[in-house]
């Protein structure tokens, strides 16, 4: 998939039923775990899953009355995604940003984090 | 509205130099006051912010000069009715184009407010959808049972939810209706759960999550000002470690610690992530350090009632400066000027013998009645001058000039000889027979004001023969004299100010003067002048300009 589109809250149900269990997905599994508890006909199911398909969220295979459905984006490349586009959105890009590097606000490296240990056993003796 | 945004901005030049000496006394007030008192300090000083307003004292104590872009008003002893000189020509600059001036500021100030608030409640509400759609909720039996024994413990009864959240970097509590706990997906043991789940239910105790809608709204109001952005981030340092300080309190050093430790691995857990947000702050390696250094240190410390109540003065001290500056404002923008500021303006010279009586509106010198008072080098301001009511007598009333040394030091007062009273009282005299066609018969040696030149003072009268408006009585015309090195030059035959050989109809430098010519040449054939000052007040160039008059 070229570019990931965020995902509106109804699909986004879907694939997370879909993230919780193993592939091949049918509808009528869908139907079952999401489908009776959102109150949600089956024609909604599966134009909702037909829709992820053109989405380049899922891949559909047809084996002879049913169709199957296999995850193509998986759970952490959308968590990254939809979190990381937040971040970008409002922190790299924020107009504030000027005056937050004023300050360091820059995540830890390891090397860091580890300096910090030592130096608080030796405050510890100090 | 001119005055609004006046206010505001004085509120925000003065409460950002309180919050930056805040800011650079803070690793000082560290060492003896507990964070706490620290953190609720600085809540007076985003009340300061939000509230531009201040109780109004009416005698400012502090005098600032605040430059409000208006002249100083010449006042008449006398009547009680003082005259303002304003500042621009109003034929020149129209009143409505300065006032529009003032409501652009005020609606680009509104709109910035507006876009600020609705990125900061967009972001929020994104937020609070992303981490909603990525919760689970924690059915755990132990996390549970911890949550609520830590409730019980320090008496929260609030219904609190505990979530796990992948798109969270860092446990946080969100949610102002329905407080709920995120932590991330990393592994904690339980242990280290309880100082985190500890930790922000004493945010939740500290109402910090009201604590920064009212920075929001501070930085809102003030969103054109760097400092406040940096004020947030301060406090909201303040705010990690005075949870920390409660949840560290009477605790041994082993605690502390662990608890560090804690801090630290979550920092890791973030790190990796890349997700900074929200109610949590790493400010670095040195920030970080800082952090633990508060954590361990284990030494007694006072409360900070002392640095609430000194924050809280200097706050309301800053209403000195506004009082001053509406002092300022009012002698510029209404024809109004209290007894009380004019006293104070006049009180240099009672030193001297001079003394101003507010009851009735007058000034004393040698137990006589001041009738004409000037002081050239002090400015417009510190003029005096009630000819118009006829004080003849040399024996009750008494002209008093200020004298002054070279350098421009006042020195003392004297009063002008009987000579010199008298021509006054000629002068006037005679101005006041004329009746307005004051070139005739007029020698033109003395300057004592008709009532037009004193009533649109500002505008000084040139030329035509009624000359400067404040000058001594045996003075030639002067209102030019400072710009002659400018080429400037006063033609003694015509009886007009010059220019390039030309007459000058109208001259003007900003603030300090306004002189224009009616006579019929000066119309005519005169020039506009204006002159150009650099930003240290300096003249640079006079230049030739349109004048709609």
């Amino acid at each position: 998939m070229d570019k990931m589109k965020k995902l509106p809250d109804a699909e986004f149900d879907i694939m997370k039923v879909v993230w919780s269990n193993e592939p091949p997905m049918t509808t009528n599994v869908i139907m079952k775990l999401l489908g009776n508890e959102k109150e949600w006909k089956i024609q909604t199911v599966v134009s909702l899953m037909l829709r992820l398909v053109e989405r380049g969220y899922l891949r559909s295979e047809k084996h002879g009355k049913e169709r199957t459905y296999f995850p193509l984006v998986s759970r952490e490349d959308y968590l990254k995604f939809e979190t990381g586009n937040f971040m970008k959105q409002y922190h790299d890009n924020s107009f504030l940003n000027l005056v937050n590097t004023l300050y360091d606000d820059k995540a830890l490296t390891d090397g860091d984090i580890d300096e910090l240990l030592r130096w608080v056993k030796e405050r510890r003796r100090g | 509205m001119q005055e609004f945004m006046i206010t505001l901005l004085t509120c925000s030049a003065a409460m950002s130099i309180l919050a930056l000496m805040y800011m650079a006394v803070t690793p000082i007030l560290a060492k003896r006051y507990s964070v706490k008192g620290r953190y609720y300090a600085w809540l007076i000083i985003v009340g300061g912010l939000i509230i531009p307003f201040r109780p109004h004292f009416s005698n400012a104590f502090v005098k600032v000069d605040v430059p409000s872009g208006t002249a100083t008003p010449i006042i008449q002893i006398g009547n009680g009715t003082p005259v303002t000189i304003p500042a621009e020509n109003a034929a020149f600059s129209p009143a409505s184009l300065s006032i529009s001036w003032w409501q652009i500021a005020t609606a680009v100030w509104l709109g910035g407010m507006i876009i600020y608030l609705t990125y900061h409640a967009v972001k929020h509400y994104r937020f609070t959808k992303m981490t909603g759609r990525w919760s689970e909720k924690i059915i755990e039996e132990r996390a549970l049972v911890l949550l609520q024994n830590l409730k019980t413990e320090m008496d929260i009864s609030k219904q609190i939810n505990l979530y796990s959240c992948s798109s969270v970097g860092t446990p946080m509590m969100i949610g102002f209706v329905t407080p709920r706990i995120l932590l991330p997906k990393t592994n904690i043991v339980q242990d280290e759960l309880r100082f985190i789940l500890k930790h922000e239910l004493f945010h939740y105790k500290q109402k910090d999550l009201w604590y920064k809608c009212l920075i929001l709204a501070a930085t809102a109001v003030h969103w054109f000002n760097p400092v406040v952005y940096l004020m947030a981030r301060a406090i909201n340092v303040q705010c990690e470690l005075s949870c920390d300080a409660e949840i560290v309190k009477s605790a041994d050093a082993d605690t502390r610690q662990y608890y560090s430790e804690t801090i630290i691995g979550i920092v890791r857990y973030q790190s990796k992530l890349k997700t900074a947000l929200s109610t949590n702050f790493y400010g670095g390696k040195k920030g970080m350090k800082k952090r633990i250094f508060s954590i361990m240190d284990m030494s007694r410390k006072k409360t900070g009632v002392a640095i609430i109540c000194g924050v809280l003065l200097v706050t309301l001290g800053t209403g000195f400066v506004f009082a001053a500056n509406v002092n300022a404002s009012q002698g510029g923008d209404t024809p109004t000027e209290t007894q009380a500021t004019i006293a104070e303006r006049f009180s240099i010279y009672e030193q001297y013998g001079m003394t101003y009586n507010q009851e009735k509106d007058l000034f004393i010198y040698d137990n006589k009645i001041v009738r004409y008072f000037n002081d050239t080098e002090a400015g417009e301001g510190y003029t005096a001058d009630y000819t118009k009511f006829d004080y003849t007598d040399y024996n009750v009333a008494i002209d008093v000039v200020a004298v002054r040394d070279a350098a421009g030091k006042l020195t003392g007062l004297a009063p002008v000889s009987k000579e010199d009273f008298d021509l006054r009282t000629e002068s006037f005299n005679e101005l006041n027979n004329m009746q307005g066609d004051a070139q005739e018969d007029y020698n033109g040696v003395s300057s004592a004001e008709n009532g037009n030149a004193t009533e649109d003072s500002g505008i000084v009268e040139g030329g035509s023969g009624l000359s400067t408006e404040a000058g001594n009585p045996n003075e030639q015309d002067t209102a030019l004299n400072e710009y002659s090195s400018y080429g400037v030059s006063y033609d003694g035959e015509n009886k007009c100010w010059v220019y390039e050989n030309k007459p000058i109809h109208y001259f003007s430098d900003g603030d300090y003067l306004t002189f224009s010519d009616y006579s019929e040449d000066a119309v005519n054939n005169g020039i506009s002048l204006e002159v150009i000052r650099n930003t240290n007040g300096e003249i640079e160039k006079i230049v030739e300009v349109e004048y709609h008059g």
